[in-house]
């Protein structure tokens, strides 16, 4: 159960946590626009890759300086196989065209199948290790503000930004509790004799029910308190109110800024104007 | 029951940037002791030694010998964690946070059951412990949820006494209850105790460890501070460098020493035993 720590702010002091979290989580928004771009003409598919060895290596980059361990993320990959297993068993089963190889030369094994299921397995890394970064960097906290700042102009159509960034935040703050409040009560109940990992499927449903049902009473309880403790302080959704904490764009979150924007260019621009990397290449050398 | 530790080591989050000491270098036998008593700090480790004892904690280092059994590093070498579970039962700080049931006498049921005792018996051995801890039969139909804090509490701790443990593990138990309900519920202990069951609790009250305690363990920063008897604990010199409370009961006799009372300090465990001594000492100026 202590082995969550998946998505957890991890307290450096590096220059990417010191960013301003809006500017994060717009150019997490660029990278993953740019994960999904298609590069290159249609037969020319090695183009998808090199742009994504590129991006990689900008994201690696960018882990480095943030303190992010590589070795988190393969942590995280040890969930994944499955899914590239499945991923892969589908675009076997696709009806694909084009060359092939045989294995015991019953199954036929399209080269594609093997191209698609490496780039979808790719772009969900590339996706996962961006996520990571953002959210080991940035405290859960200053994330919703940043959400609500984006919120901001829907505030004319009357959206109550404010509340919604509030259950945002409150959510958040109460992951890890909640975490800790179920580690403890499945001890709990471990301790009376509940499996959690072996037994049949009826046993396994009755040691659910034994977890879950605790972890409703204490959470439901928890947000009462919660409720009451706002209100005894004079808590008021509505009410005009100022901020401890405020963002402050700084001259380097402008420099931030203006690089992703500029390496965003740079990957549109590939990308619209279908320009082969290696015949580029090839050509200047050439 | 044999109890021993044999340089255990354990760390939370290992290889995290949550990495915090648990336990270092245990090395203790609960044996010949009845009542032992677990003090130390917040986070000074004695919770991590008492869910040692029943496997919810795998040590990292080290060998637990729990009678003929053993927990070991070795996951697959832990085959006998639930037999070790039947009998040492664990009583967590707020047990009142793990019923689940409809009804009490269900509740207290479910550790029996998981145990794999018949469905009668459970009933039996529930309704026996149900009494034992003072909640009669009007109780036993009724939804745990719906009792006071210290009723639910004493339902909590008929579930794990249900099962007939040869040691019991209490942290805290008294935590949270108002000075008559932790006064009944000790007293439930005393009883228990006496009926030949092991107690291991685990306190922040020295008041108690001075009146029930013959042995008692000091924790400090996940190391074994001292081990003794509670008597020679507290008279001892180097006492205070534990930062630790005297009992006031013990308190009020050194005093009355200072200033020339006659009192045997090896006779007092708690208030009445001081008032006797007292009066034992008027007798002899008489």
């Amino acid at each position: 159960m202590n082995n969550i720590s998946i998505g957890r702010y991890i307290p450096y002091n590096s220059k990417i946590h010191r960013l301003d979290p809006r500017l994060k989580l717009f150019a997490m928004v660029l990278f993953m626009v740019m994960i999904f771009l298609r590069f290159g003409g249609t037969d020319t598919n090695y183009m998808d890759f090199i742009i994504y060895g590129i991006i990689a290596i900008v994201i690696l980059i960018i882990m480095a300086i943030s303190h992010v361990k590589l070795s988190m993320l393969f942590k995280q990959l040890k969930s994944l196989w499955f899914l590239v297993l499945i991923l892969f068993i589908f675009n076997l089963i696709m009806p694909n065209d084009g060359p092939y190889f045989l294995i015991f030369n019953t199954i036929k094994i399209y080269h594609k199948a093997i191209y698609d299921t490496a780039y979808i397995f790719i772009r969900l890394l590339l996706m996962i290790s961006l996520t990571m970064i953002l959210t080991s960097t940035t405290t859960p906290l200053d994330l919703t503000y940043a959400i609500e700042w984006y919120l901001l102009p829907f505030k004319i159509i009357k959206v109550p930004t404010h509340e919604i960034a509030m259950t945002i935040s409150i959510a958040l703050r109460f992951i890890p509790t909640l975490l800790d409040e179920t580690d403890r009560i499945m001890k709990a109940q471990a301790s009376r004799g509940v499996d959690f990992q072996n037994g049949k499927f009826k046993e396994k449903v009755r040691a659910i029910i034994s977890l879950i049902v605790p972890l409703l009473v204490s959470a439901f309880q928890r947000s009462e308190e919660l409720a009451n403790a706002m209100e005894a302080r004079g808590y008021n959704p509505g009410a005009k109110r100022t901020r401890y904490r405020v963002l402050k764009w700084k001259l380097l979150d402008t420099f931030a800024l203006i690089l992703s924007l500029a390496f965003f260019g740079l990957i549109l621009y590939i990308c619209i104007a279908k320009i082969d990397l290696v015949v580029l290449i090839t050509s200047i050398v050439g | 029951m044999p109890i021993t530790f044999d340089h255990v080591f354990y760390t939370y989050s290992k290889k995290t940037p949550f990495e915090q000491i648990g336990l270092e270098d245990i090395n203790i036998s609960l044996d010949e002791y009845k009542f032992i008593a677990l003090v130390g700090h917040t986070g000074s480790g004695k919770s991590t030694l008492a869910q040692h004892i029943t496997g919810l904690i795998i040590p990292d280092e080290g060998i637990v010998h729990v009678d003929e059994y053993v927990i070991t590093p070795q996951k697959k070498k832990n085959k006998s964690i639930k037999k070790i579970r039947e009998q040492v039962g664990l009583v967590f700080q707020f047990p009142e946070y793990q019923l689940f049931e409809e009804t009490v006498l269900k509740d207290v049921a479910f550790g029996p059951k998981n145990f794999g005792a018949s469905e009668e018996n459970a009933i039996r051995n529930a309704k026996e412990a149900l009494l034992k801890v003072g909640l009669d039969e009007s109780y036993f139909d009724r939804s745990p949820f719906d009792l006071s804090g210290g009723e639910k509490r004493r339902v909590a701790i008929a579930g794990i006494i249900a099962v007939h443990p040869k040691v019991l593990i209490l942290d805290e138990p008294t935590a949270g209850l108002d000075p008559q309900g932790s006064e009944k519920m000790m007293q439930l202990f005393r009883e228990i105790n006496a009926n030949g069951t092991q107690i291991i609790m685990v306190t922040h009250d020295m008041d108690l460890v001075l009146e029930y305690a013959d042995h008692v363990i000091v924790m400090k920063d996940g190391k074994v501070a001292k081990e003794s008897s509670p008597l020679e604990l507290f008279s001892s010199d180097d006492y205070q460098d534990l930062s630790l409370d005297y009992p006031r009961v013990f308190e009020v006799a050194t005093e009355l020493i200072k200033n020339g009372a006659k009192i045997n300090i090896k006779n007092i465990k708690n208030i009445e035993t001081l008032v006797k001594e007292i009066c034992k000492g008027r007798d002899t100026y008489e």
